[in-house]
């Protein structure tokens, strides 16, 4: 049996399909927020959002944080995690939320950067994800003082949710620090390179796929190209001081009788190389 | 010369956050309000489940929150309390279960009252004073009243 060794080359085949980016961002979403939903403010929805916004095009834009969250509240309620609040409480609550996800999504779509693997990208992204997290913070704290906390036993005013809410938006930008730029990497990685090949890296001279893929096609060699490049450097060498000696007359061509390249094909093949 | 420089980019992009979480882990950490810990003198619990009831005096104990108080007088009268510690900036807890009767049943929840005032924060956040009235109610959410 022969193991093949996981070759990290970029497949250069084109971009990833916009529904396995968008499968794959509902995945991340899903399993994060699974994960931590003991750690209050520390989610994987909101860099989703985001980058469902900046990477992806059309119904995928909206689908992503909707199923999110549509899947991640049944399997909450399914194992028994739900609240206290009532059903009403719940609904309304839900509808702040989900909205406030749909706008960190817009927000994303609306201040998109220029796509490239690069810090500066990871860096604008990091940044817009900031002001996200803060009116997502706002709207939603909104919606719990508006349904809960301004009514009994609470009571609460505005200020006083929002002057609570702030150690919790801390730890919210705190966590989009964290997620936004670990994510953002890898899903601009993807975005722009493609899956990671597990076969034979194709020869950079070939061409394959869509106009797409040309324009995303990035020279990245790999390990065993570096190792070849002082050869092939030598060799081009070789063959640029034979293309030299073509140029030469004849007599200094060919010292020896005998030894003159054949006629027809293979001469001019040897001459030309 | 452009990969070098690109990493010198990621390198200080990536200090630059490691930086800033920090900074707003501790802040909100500072931020929010701990119970002060200290010794209460007289003070009562009352736990109020589906057909059972238990009281609880102590003349003077060092467990002076809410929370603390419930899980002194579990030892002592030798019933059991579920909870679940919620990791910061909440950093509180929630109990879910006394003496089996577990949140949710029956639309019934385990909330607690101070003195007849509703507890609104976590009930290990809630410091005692001397001669504290405590009580625990398996009740509807939203409550009515102690």
């Amino acid at each position: 049996m022969s193991l093949r060794g996981f070759d990290l080359r970029p497949r250069r085949s084109g971009r990833i399909p916009q529904w396995q980016m968008a499968l794959l961002l509902i995945a991340v979403g899903v399993i994060g927020r699974l994960a931590l939903w003991n750690v209050p403010n520390v989610e994987t929805v909101l860099v989703v959002s985001l980058l469902a916004g900046m990477l992806l095009r059309g119904v995928y834009v909206l689908v992503v944080p909707i199923a999110v969250m549509a899947l991640t509240d049944v399997l909450g309620y399914w194992l028994g995690w739900a609240g206290a609040y009532a059903p009403w409480q719940v609904v309304g609550l839900a509808g702040f939320v989900y909205s406030a996800f749909l706008f960190v999504t817009a927000l994303g779509r609306v201040m998109r950067p220029r796509i490239l693997f690069r810090t500066r990208t990871i860096a604008v992204m990091t940044t817009i994800s900031i002001p996200a997290t803060v009116l997502f913070d706002l709207w939603t704290a909104f919606g719990d003082w508006l349904l809960i906390t301004s009514r009994p036993p609470f009571s609460w005013t505005f200020p006083q949710v929002l002057e609570l809410q702030i150690p919790f938006t801390l730890v919210h930008i705190a966590s989009s620090l964290i997620f936004v730029p670990l994510f953002g990497a890898m899903f601009v990685y993807l975005h722009v390179h493609g899956w990671p090949s597990v076969q034979p890296a194709p020869h950079p001279t070939e061409r394959r796929g869509h106009a797409g893929s040309q324009k995303s096609f990035e020279p990245l060699p790999c390990p065993s190209e570096f190792l070849a490049l002082p050869l092939e450097g030598l060799l081009l060498r070789v063959n640029r001081l034979r293309s030299g000696l073509g140029s030469l007359p004849q007599s200094l061509e060919v010292g020896f009788p005998g030894l003159e390249a054949p006629p027809g094909f293979f001469r001019s093949l040897f001459l030309s190389a | 010369m452009r990969s070098v420089r690109e990493r010198w980019k990621a390198l200080l992009f990536f200090a630059l956050l490691v930086a800033s979480v920090l900074i707003l882990l501790a802040s909100a950490s500072a931020l929010y309000p701990r119970a002060p810990a200290g010794v209460v003198r007289n003070v009562s619990l009352r736990v109020e489940g589906p057909g059972w009831t238990f009281t609880y005096d102590a003349a003077l104990t060092p467990n002076g929150t809410a929370f603390a108080l419930l899980l002194e007088s579990a030892d002592r009268l030798g019933f059991e309390v579920e909870f679940t510690r919620y990791a910061p900036p909440l950093d509180s807890v929630l109990v879910d279960s006394i003496n089996g009767a577990r949140n949710g049943q029956g639309g019934l929840w385990w909330l607690y009252w101070v003195d007849g005032e509703y507890g609104t924060v976590g009930a290990d956040r809630r410091a005692l004073a001397d001669g504290a009235e405590v009580l625990w109610a398996f009740r509807a959410y939203p409550p009515e009243g102690a």
